[in-house]
């Protein structure tokens, strides 16, 4: 008696694309066996078809794009908020060190653009900010992560990754 | 001059057109982007997390991500392939942080409700129907048990019917690595599928 093959060995030949020879051959010679895999093939595929997102209408994928756009808004915003202020302190530390060196030239504060090379420097210039405040001047400190605060809260995977950055780059040692 | 308009209407801005410009600074350019692969994006979470409201959120997530990092992109792999890597990325993360519900049980190995597939039945439609309430099941049930890298790899082949060799170059692992969590998925639909394996058997004997 000829040896059938089973659904289990011919869903691993469908899912697998396998080059049994043997199975191959035997499928090809066997009315029942060739059925099989074809029924398994084909239903494999209507489960796939069949577990599809419904389709979606073309003002869910407007909508889509703009919560993409507003959040990389919202974003570049926060980038030119918040650093601004650090920046702003570092320009003010840049010029009283000028002036108690007695050089007496002022220097502007950072140019703020939105794109996203941008951003990334500013994240790194507020860093620096801080670290320059803090050797500098003892009197003001910040303690709080900008990062994690109440207003950013719907921007928590953000927030992750930038924190990942920031914790890559102190392994560094550039922050 | 047909030719000419196919031609003029086909060659828009390329991808790299479209980063370059949003790292210019017009944001319209990345619009353009999102608006150009948001469904494939989408379509691929849908598969992976199975939700369409997790799906949503890690498309946007994904484009966000793609944005902040956008002058880290070397162009070594084509855009749609580093955005699709860094949604995978979020839907393996969102797998692993999932708790899943369990799916009712149904027939166990050596159960006798278990139906049984008789290979000399010779009618397609009954042979069908059993093939296919074993394969839905079987999948549901076996899908729970595997690991996130499992699952994703599992659901880009059975779902999106990736080739193996694409399903690597998008998770950044060897062919060999994704053909051995493949199999490992795969045996775990076989062992649901083994009531009925053993019901086929029985009916082949008695052949
Ligand atoms: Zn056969």
């Amino acid at each position: 008696m000829t040896k059938h093959y089973g659904t289990g060995e011919l869903l691993t030949h469908a899912y697998m694309s396998s080059e049994d020879a043997e199975l191959s051959r035997h499928v090809a010679e066997c009315d029942a066996c060739g059925r099989r895999l074809a029924a398994v093939r084909s239903e494999l595929e209507r489960h796939a078809a069949n577990e599809m997102s419904p389709e979606k209408s073309e003002t869910f994928w407007k909508r889509q794009e703009l919560a993409v756009m507003r959040a990389i808004e919202t974003r570049n915003r926060r980038a030119l908020g918040i650093p601004t202020q650090i920046a702003a302190a570092a320009a003010v530390v840049f010029v009283v060190t000028a002036f108690l060196a007695g050089r007496g030239s002022v220097s502007s504060a950072p140019d703020m653009t939105t794109s996203p090379t941008a951003t990334v420097a500013s994240v790194e210039t507020n860093a620096t900010a801080v670290a320059t405040q803090e050797n500098g001047l003892t009197t003001r400190q910040i303690t709080t992560d900008p990062w994690q605060s109440e207003q950013l809260e719907d921007f928590q995977n953000v927030v992750d990754w930038e924190s990942w950055v920031e914790a890559d780059e102190k392994k560094r040692g550039t922050i | 001059m047909a030719s000419l308009r196919l031609i003029t209407r086909d060659d828009g801005p390329s991808d790299r057109d479209l980063i370059d410009q949003t790292l210019g600074g017009d944001q319209a350019g990345f619009a353009l982007l999102v608006s150009k692969y948001q469904r494939r994006i989408y379509r691929m979470a849908f598969a992976i997390v199975r939700n369409e409201a997790d799906a949503d959120s890690i498309t946007q997530d994904a484009f966000v991500t793609a944005y902040v990092n956008l002058a880290k992109f070397e162009g070594r792999s084509e855009f749609e392939t580093w955005l699709t890597r860094i949604a995978i990325n979020k839907c393996r993360d969102q797998l692993r942080g999932r708790k899943w519900k369990l799916i009712p049980i149904g027939p166990a190995a050596g159960d006798d409700e278990a139906p049984s597939l008789d290979v000399a039945d010779e009618r397609p439609n009954a042979e069908r129907e059993i093939i296919s309430a074993q394969i839905g099941q079987a999948i549901e049930r076996a899908v729970e048990s595997l690991s996130a890298q499992q699952k994703v790899i599992f659901r880009l082949r059975h779902f999106e019917e990736l080739p193996l060799e694409e399903i690597a170059t998008l998770l950044d692992l060897a062919p060999g690595t994704v053909r051995a969590h493949l199999f490992r998925a795969v045996h775990k639909v076989r062992k649901e599928l083994e009531p009925w394996a053993a019901a086929n058997a029985a009916a082949g004997e008695a052949e």
